[in-house]
């Protein structure tokens, strides 16, 4: 467990300091972000001001210290600390990517589960193309269209953000109708994809586990089909818990487009704007966060899977 | 469920209560003129709202209409001493018999939202925290002709000039919304740009600042006890949506009532859509392809084919900037004649334009010695290929348009020039390096153009193409510093006449951004350099209100 902790700690600083100068190498800086028409001896101020216009071993060597110190530092582009940047974003990324990440399980395992247990059937083939067509379609073009369809088009759903402009006026109730309208478009977005790739695996997975010999067993003991399929699921459930623990990156990355589409200001939004405006500190701050909710992700499905198979605690 | 009578007679006395104007139990209810909520779709968040720091049009617009300047430039945009300034702050103000000051009386009702009253310290600290070397301030370098800024009394502030300069009242008023002294006076200036004060300002505006929730929306509501008289509206809502399709579809979903940015094409679509209406919107903005005169690689050495005024005359002429514009603006554009807007420039009708000739375009390019020698459709001197890169920056949808209609054109008289589109940081940073042969630039030159001394004038730090002309820079500080408004307009003309004779870029357009906003607003004309600057004013017709125009003034956060 102390070798997977370090190794956690050590992947999440390699990815820090590789997006720290990364993001130094690519031509401009906090001063060109400003845009056009800004003055050189501005933009030299600005260099001065925070240091830009030192070495880049100077530069990183004061991040990492700073860094060490547990302060993530201060967005020049937002002109407060990066703790309340990331404070604002993170907890609307988790709370997008969690419900996305739940109707994507659910969903997923629901279907799958379901086509599995029917394996080569009509019905088996009809889902499984539907949801590769599923599968093929980028996030960003998904989230558009149902933007175009559901807020344009028949002007069902609210287009942006996570609540209305007016919300500090509605009553609770609206209030709460509100945040829940608002939160439909960009969780469908990032949960059909979720739903295919999970309902993929987990037919895979049931498919094979109904094949096997205790399947054959508990019918011939006469147990209700339902209960086989029971059995069988459980025994099918590994491959998806290893596949959660994958997700998560994925799901980061597909979060980036779908709240860019939808402004929905969590991690995406914060970073896109960061990496924009040349916002070193935060951006370096968002990978170190991305990073560690991926290996605290690998960890818990790990834990899951031990949980699932007690034949892997033992090796 | 019965009431008992007590009851009765309390739920009565709170209605009563309620409905008295004077009482403070309940907030103000939209009527007649007043009420209404306007909700502004903006692309981008600003970076901060303290005015010395704040960047950006987001920015720009939002602190516009929560401080006051102590007086306002007029919609003619003059900048010659004090004529067409409105009084803001300052209700009147006393120049010195040498002009080297200008004392300011301030408005005696004047409050900040915070109830305090304003007083000539803050005008003192405004120009302290403008000119402090602990911030990096946009506008420092335009305050330069001021001295110093004293008190003469609570009411009265006096501005010392280092020299007398036709422009100095509107150095003194234009570039500083002036601040709160009482609530920043304490910080430091090193801690100012991250204080909270930025994102929670108090100004003096006839709005003032509600709410700000980061990365959703940025709130304004009317300031009720302003002595100029409370804003029409009840409050304006700046709601940010980074994608720009998303923008458009809470417009016309009728989620926003107001987007400053259209794109041409989204104009039938705003036409075709009867609760949106466009308001006309002059932007002081040109476009241009811009040459480097120097060797993008070596500064030391002339450009080897820009640094030849026939090539460059050349590469004007055979451009057809009518149609270009057509092209790519449609209506929406008009072809710049200078580095200026027209609505800048003094007498338009006497400048001479280089014709689209495409047939004396190739004669100059022989007559310099470029000719397609190896007759691979590109002309060449001495093994040297006339073909260049335009760099575009990636944000511009309408500059990589005119970088392909110009590439076309070039394509007629054998020069290769190739688009190339850079992300806005490379571009800018290429562009201040000198690290370009042409490239396509904007510039949104502020009323009075003292800031074209900064963009082309030998001496210009922002002059990338590195144009140099004693000529054009004498006429320019003529221009700028003669006191007879007469020679001003001679000496403006005959610079822009040199300029334009001169070709360091080719002047493209001049963009008009219509804006598009809800009907039932009852607009004023918009001002060249800031569409809010009258948004105090702007009305809901009481006939068309909507639901959130019915909302009131709400609980005060």
């Amino acid at each position: 467990m102390i070798l997977r902790v370090l190794q956690s700690v050590a992947v999440v600083f390699c990815a820090a300091t590789l997006a720290f100068v990364l993001l130094h190498l690519a031509p401009g800086d906090a001063a060109t972000a400003l845009g056009e028409g800004i003055a050189p001896e501005t933009r030299a101020a600005i260099r001065a001001q925070y240091g830009l216009d030192e070495p880049l071993a100077t530069q990183y060597g004061r991040w990492l210290s700073t860094l060490l110190r547990g302060d993530l530092g201060y967005s020049r582009d937002q002109h407060r600390p990066v703790a309340a940047v990331l404070g604002d974003a993170l907890p609307r990324s988790l709370f997008l990517m969690g419900c996305a990440l739940s109707v994507s399980l659910v969903g997923g395992m629901l279907i799958g589960a379901w086509q599995g247990a029917r394996a080569g059937s009509r019905r088996d083939r009809t889902t499984s193309t539907a949801l590769l067509v599923l599968y093929s379609l980028p996030e960003f073009w998904l989230a558009l269209v149902l933007l175009v369809v559901f807020s344009y088009q028949l002007g069902w759903l609210p287009a942006t953000g996570i609540t209305s402009e007016t919300y500090d006026y509605m009553t609770p109730g609206d209030q709460l109708w509100d945040r829940l309208c608002h939160l439909v478009l960009p969780l469908v977005s990032l949960s059909l994809v979720g739903v295919s790739v999970f309902a993929r695996y987990q037919r895979d997975a049931m498919q094979e586990s109904m094949a096997q010999a205790f399947v054959r067993t508990a019918r011939a003991k006469g147990l209700p089909e339902a209960g086989v399929r029971r059995q069988a699921w459980r025994n099918a459930l590994l491959p998806v818990i290893t596949v959660t623990g994958l997700m998560l990156p994925a799901l980061i990355t597909g979060a980036v487009f779908v709240e860019r589409v939808f402004s929905w200001p969590g991690m995406g939004f914060a970073m896109i704007r960061a990496i924009e405006a040349r916002d070193y500190q935060v951006v370096s701050a968002g990978v170190i966060l991305g990073s560690a909710v991926t290996a605290v992700g690998a960890a818990l499905a790990d834990i899951a899977r031990d949980i699932a198979d007690p034949r892997l605690r033992s090796q | 469920m019965r009431l008992s009578r007590t009851r009765w007679l309390a739920g009565l006395l709170s209605l009563t209560l309620a409905a008295c104007p004077g009482t403070d139990r309940g907030p103000p209810v939209a009527d007649g003129d007043t009420g209404g909520t306007m909700i502004v779709t903006v692309p981008a968040e600003p970076s901060t709202l303290f005015p010395p720091l704040m960047s950006g049009t987001q920015g720009a617009a939002i602190v516009g209409v929560i401080f006051d300047r102590l007086a306002e430039i007029g919609d003619g945009l003059e900048t010659y001493g004090d004529r067409g300034f409105q009084p803001r702050l300052g209700t009147s103000w006393t120049w010195s018999t040498d002009s080297l000051s200008i004392a300011f009386s301030l408005d005696s009702l004047a409050r900040w939202h915070d109830g305090k009253p304003v007083t000539a310290e803050d005008v003192r600290y405004t120009f302290r925290v403008y000119t402090s070397d602990s911030l990096v301030v946009e506008v420092k370098s335009l305050l330069g002709n001021i001295d110093s800024v004293s008190v003469r009394d609570p009411r009265t502030a006096v501005f010392w000039f280092k020299r007398r300069m036709p422009r100095q009242f509107y150095d003194a008023t234009y570039h500083m919304y002036v601040l709160p002294a009482h609530l920043l006076d304490s910080i430091p200036m090193t801690r100012l740009e991250s204080a909270t004060f930025g994102r929670n300002p108090v100004g003096t505006g006839r709005f003032r600042f509600a709410r700000w929730e980061p990365g959703q929306r940025i709130e304004i509501i009317a300031d009720t006890a302003n002595s100029r008289g409370r804003a029409k509206l009840d409050r304006v809502i700046w709601s940010i949506a980074p994608d720009f399709g998303a923008s458009t579809v809470k417009l016309f979903a009728g989620e926003a009532d107001f987007l400053e940015q259209l794109r041409p094409e989204n104009l039938a679509q705003v036409a075709r859509t009867p609760t949106l209406r466009l308001i006309d919107n002059r932007a002081l903005s040109y476009g241009f392809l811009g040459f480097n005169l120097r060797d993008s690689k070596d500064q030391t050495r002339p450009n080897p084919m820009f640094a030849d005024l026939r090539v460059r005359r050349a590469m004007h002429m055979a451009v057809d900037r009518e149609r270009l514009v057509r092209n790519v603006f449609d209506s929406l554009g008009m072809v710049a004649l200078a580095p200026a807007p027209r609505a800048l420039i003094p007498d338009t009708a006497a400048f001479k334009q280089l014709p689209y000739d495409v047939a004396t375009a190739r004669a100059l390019l022989d007559s310099a010695g470029w000719r397609d020698s190896d007759n691979d459709g590109v002309r060449d001197r001495n093994g040297l290929p006339l073909a260049f890169n335009i760099l575009i920056p990636s944000s511009s949808a309408s500059r990589q348009r005119y970088a392909v209609l110009l590439q076309e054109q070039y394509r007629a008289i054998g020069v290769k020039a190739t688009p190339q589109v850079l992300e806005n940081n490379a571009w800018s940073d290429a562009v201040d390096n000198h690290a370009f042969d042409a490239y396509l630039g904007a510039w949104q030159p502020s009323p009075g153009l003292v800031g074209l001394t900064q963009t082309w004038a030998s001496r210009g730090s922002s002059n990338a193409g590195r144009y140099d002309s004693p000529v054009f820079d004498a006429l320019l500080d003529s221009a700028l510093t003669t006191f007879d408004p007469t020679a001003s307009r001679r000496y403006w003309a005959r610079a822009f006449q040199q300029i334009d004779e001169d070709v360091p870029a080719v002047w493209l357009y001049e963009q008009r951004s219509p804006v598009a906003i809800h009907r039932r607003f009852i607009t004023a004309p918009l001002r060249a350099d800031g569409w809010f600057v009258g948004l105090a004013d702007w009305r809901v017709d009481p006939a068309q209100r909507i639901d959130r125009d019915r909302i009131g003034l709400g609980t005060p956060p």
